[in-house]
């Protein structure tokens, strides 16, 4: 039961990942490098525009980093 | 009559039956005992990387430098466990059973891989080594070294059915679905400290202490663990399904693994006398027709 529960929540890992880790870490490296986000974006909304991009597409293509896994 | 061989020195002419007696009587001979280093490598690597943690955050010590060690450390963590997976610390029964146990468990916590997993699965790579169908690390296989490291950076995806992301699979087809669930917790507790760590502000050290080195160590370790030894793994059968070679990063470097054909003749010698082992029992090797390389 709790590794069927555990299973259904991975099957969304790649999204989940985008917009729970990337957008605090996006924040947080542009504070870090002093860099302003583009487009008048708040540092923490650029990073869950980059996170929920990049984590539907890695949500969709099985992979973060080349087109197929 | 078994076959006698013509290479090996002074085994030369032996049958396979007594090569088998001679090869044994050296194997034993480096067999039991406490390995205390692995030991003492294997708790005190696992207290570095805690300790980085508060070390980074007091700003104590600087993150580049807490990414170095953070990175030693997860490329480190395995072997340890390795020893405990082969019941080389202490076997059931045996006094130092639970030291076996808790080596097994807590050095591998920076890889984020479950010892119960590491266990079984490995367990089964010593038996199918270099089968395709049955070796749940014939996926490492690849044609070269960037061609691991690549094949490696793609089984981390997360549709990838290599890789780690495989042993999944071959849990269900032993029927060990109790240890999948552990594979699963550890990876939700992964994911879950680091978005944890993310929100309080501590995402740089997330990336930089834990998920990067984590990248890098699985890299070297399946790299020097998995490919190099076993490379091209194509044949099949114990004197001819691990290799020996002469790694340019030296042994030390190469996580001891230049002796690793030794590990698979005999998995319960500790991986500190293997090269010993490998000295005394070269002749034989060669007489048995193992790749032996330059070494």
């Amino acid at each position: 039961m709790l590794l069927q529960i555990l299973k259904t929540g991975f099957r969304f890992g790649p999204l989940l990942f985008g917009l729970l880790f990337i957008p605090p870490a996006t924040a947080q490296i542009l504070g870090a490098l002093d860099w302003a986000p583009p487009l008048g974006l708040s540092p923490l909304a650029a990073g869950f525009a980059l996170g929920g991009l990049w984590g539907l597409y890695a949500q969709i293509r099985g992979s973060w980093v080349s087109w197929t896994p | 009559m078994d076959a006698v061989t013509s290479h090996g020195g002074r085994f030369a002419g032996m049958t396979k039956k007594e090569l088998i007696r001679a090869e044994q009587a050296i194997a034993h001979k480096y067999m039991g005992g406490v390995p205390w280093l692995m030991v003492a490598w294997g708790l005190g690597n696992f207290a570095i990387w805690l300790a980085l943690w508060p070390l980074v955050m007091t700003g104590t010590l600087p993150l580049g430098v807490g990414f170095l060690i953070a990175c030693a450390n997860v490329t480190l963590c395995y072997l340890p466990s390795h020893e405990a997976q082969h019941d080389i610390i202490g076997r059931k029964g045996t006094k130092w059973r639970w030291l076996n146990e808790l080596i097994g468990h807590v050095s591998l916590i920076p890889l984020v891989l479950p010892y119960r997993v590491a266990r079984l699965t490995h367990y089964e790579h010593h038996k199918h080594t270099n089968d395709p169908n049955r070796d749940p690390d014939h996926g490492t296989k690849a044609k070269g070294p960037l061609d691991s490291i690549r094949r490696t950076i793609l089984s981390q995806q997360p549709g990838s059915q290599s890789g780690l992301n495989n042993y999944g699979a071959v849990l269900q087809q032993m029927g060990r679905e109790d240890v999948i669930l552990d594979g699963a917790i550890y990876k939700l507790l992964f994911f879950g400290t680091l978005c944890a760590l993310a929100w309080s502000g501590y995402a740089l050290e997330a990336i930089f202490l834990w998920w990067l080195p984590r990248q890098f160590g699985l890299i070297y370790i399946i790299f020097f663990l998995s490919w190099a030894p076993h490379h091209p793994a194509e044949e099949k059968g114990r004197y001819r399904n691990t290799r020996s070679w002469r790694s340019k990063l030296g042994n030390i470097g190469s996580l001891g693994m230049q002796f690793h054909l030794i590990h698979h003749l005999y998995p319960t010698i500790p991986l500190t006398r293997h090269p010993a082992v490998y000295a005394e029992m070269k002749p034989i090797l060669e007489a048995r027709g193992c790749r032996l390389g330059d070494l």
